[in-house]
């Protein structure tokens, strides 16, 4: 699973190299959690991502119910095939997308 | 009172494999060492000859072991010649085949060790490397036996054999050996060495250590047998339980698909509407399903749905699922109530009840729509799922792209209910994503994994515009076919599910 974590006092963000399938979301969620200490902003920078699948989804929600706050967590730069799952199935309603 | 302990036959059924492809391996290996075999025997021959003819005698004290060497091998060779070819004859599949290789592989170090250069005893590892491939620590037990006794016999021997073991004597001046002259014969010609002092070194220098050489090997081939043969049960345990899973998978997929309708309205006979639908997991259960049942004379339930992930975990909550859908709609959804009100407060019911104890955030995408077969007037809730598309007469497409909240069961949510009328001959398209996503990546290069070329919508729709004229089953079967056509030899890699609803309106 190609991705990489940059911290700061503020935040931490993930970039993610590769499409976030069935195979690689589970990878992708146990990273990150293990990463991530829920209590500043999470940013999952997806601009590298050309596809994701309804596992990568799951893997999202998962990883936002850990989040002390839901809002501190945010999905970035979702190319537009993304953009348009992620508002077909209502999660852009549940999860910031910037 | 000791037992006997007795393998399953199936483990013995293994080792009886590994036997015979063992011989044939070794039949292999002697087929090389044939060659070899030939090669020696002429140049030992040839060097026989050559002092016969008195060219030079300054290797007359070697002149019987080359002698040995090459009728020898020229012997164990033709021996080995008979051993490929009954190998080959019966495929390895006789338990007196083994026995009869390792005496040729055993006779032919005899002779090497007898005839060739000091320190050939080494190669008596051969046999006892061979015998791990049986995985029979017995048999490894017995090749270790025999092979220190060949080294034995072979040492012995070699005393009468006409040849000086120069590692053993001091030659300080140049001794003219007669040709012929056997090793224990030889001995009167050293005035410091003698009988006693060369068996002695032999057995201090030679045989001594080498019963350490022989244990440790002889240990090592029975433990890697040993090793070799739980190897083997435990794969036999491994496949049991793989054909068990694999005959429970079958059955969950047999309960899976009885669940989805299969009676299908006959399209030139049947009233007002054609339906066709199908299903395909990418594993032997999924996580997509599809419904429909008439709600009363003139209302027909379609439902299409798409549980997040695939496999097992997708399939048990597919059946929840479906389940949960069919509830909901039948309770609330009566006749001559607010179809729109009732399809809302059930698609409302439905999320709520796929959120219970949903910790691990399993949604479902699904759309469900209620088709008036006399009017046309199509009601429908798109709970996240891809937007069913709209076929004409004339084969031109548009989308249902409106959606009424988001997928069931992450969060609370009110679902709006959407109406649109169907014209005669109208159909209506619904598929679940692994369509429209279905990929071709048999090439395996990164960009082709990292970038796959999805199917697509355009795609789907260029099919379903040529299909106006089918019926829905031949509809279905010609998107089908095109996916496979584009996915080539692609293993499916997401479950496919797809639905044609047809509003004959006659």
């Amino acid at each position: 699973m190609e991705m990489s974590f940059e911290k700061n006092s503020e935040s931490m963000t993930v970039k993610v190299r590769e499409p976030l399938t069935a195979v690689t979301s589970p990878e992708f969620q146990e990273k990150v959690l293990k990463e991530a200490d829920f209590r500043s902003r999470l940013i999952i920078d997806i601009g590298e991502v050309e596809y994701i699948s309804s596992a990568a989804l799951r893997a999202f929600l998962t990883i936002q119910s850990k989040m002390r706050d839901a809002n501190l967590f945010a999905l970035k730069n979702p190319n537009e095939t993304i953009l348009g799952i992620l508002k077909e199935t209502g999660i852009s309603r549940i999860i910031n997308v910037i | 009172m000791k037992i006997k302990k007795f393998f399953e036959p199936e483990v013995e059924k293994n080792i009886e494999e590994a036997e015979y492809n063992a011989n044939i391996f070794i039949s292999k290996i002697f087929l090389v060492w044939l060659i070899l075999d030939f090669v020696i025997a002429i140049i030992a021959l040839l060097f026989c000859f050559i002092i016969d003819s008195g060219v030079t005698e300054s290797f007359a004290a070697t002149y019987n072991a080359a002698k040995i060497a090459g009728i020898g091998t020229l012997a164990t060779g033709l021996i080995k010649l008979v051993m490929i070819i009954w190998t080959k004859k019966v495929k390895g599949k006789n338990r007196l085949i083994k026995y009869f290789l390792f005496i040729t592989m055993f006779l032919s170090l005899f002779i090497a060790n007898i005839s060739y250069i000091p320190g050939m005893e080494l190669i008596l590892a051969i046999p006892v490397i061979f015998g791990v491939f049986y995985f029979r620590p017995g048999f490894s037990v017995f090749i270790s036996v025999t092979d220190y006794v060949t080294f034995l016999l072979a040492k012995i021997c070699k005393l009468f054999v006409p040849v000086i073991e120069l590692n053993f004597v001091e030659t300080a001046e140049k001794i003219e050996i007669e040709k012929g002259t056997a090793l224990v014969d030889s001995f009167s010609m050293y005035g410091s060495v003698n009988k006693s002092e060369y068996i002695e070194s032999i057995i201090i220098d030679m045989i001594f250590p080498a019963i350490i050489f022989f244990f440790i090997i002889g240990a090592l081939s029975v433990l890697c047998a040993k090793r070799g043969k739980d190897l083997l049960i435990k794969q036999n345990d491994l496949s049991k339980k793989s054909a068990a899973l694999q005959k429970e998978m079958e059955i969950a997929s047999s309960i899976q698909l009885q669940m989805l309708p299969d009676k299908f309205p006959n399209y030139d006979t049947e009233g007002n509407y054609d339906l066709y639908a199908m299903s395909t997991p990418a594993k032997s259960v999924g996580g997509d399903f599809y419904d429909y049942y008439m709600l009363d004379k003139t209302h027909i339930v379609c439902t299409i749905a798409d549980v997040c992930g695939k496999g097992i975990p997708a399939a048990i909550f597919m059946s929840r699922s479906m389940t949960c859908v069919k509830n909901y709609i039948d309770k609330d959804l009566v006749m001559g109530s607010d179809l729109a009100k009732a399809l809302s407060n059930a698609a409302g019911k439905i999320n709520e009840a796929l959120k219970y104890r949903n910790s691990n955030f399993t949604f479902v995408t699904a759309w469900v729509g209620v088709l008036d077969i006399v009017s046309g007037e199509l009601v429908y809730i798109n709970a996240g799922h891809v937007p069913p598309i709209v076929i004409d007469s004339n084969g031109k497409c548009r989308n249902l792209s409106e959606l009424s909240g988001m997928v069931f069961g992450i969060a609370d949510n009110e679902y709006e209910v959407f109406a649109t009328k169907l014209s005669k001959k109208d159909r209506l398209f619904i598929c679940t994503d692994g369509v429209v996503e279905a990929n071709e990546t048999t090439d395996n290069s990164s960009d082709k994994v990292n970038n796959p070329v999805l199917y697509g919508e355009d795609r789907l729709k260029e099919v379903l515009s040529k299909c106006s004229t089918l019926s829905c089953k031949e509809t279905v079967e010609a998107v089908y076919s095109d996916i496979l056509d584009f996915t080539k030899n692609t293993p499916q890699f997401d479950d496919i599910t797809m639905l044609t609803l047809e509003y004959i309106g006659h």
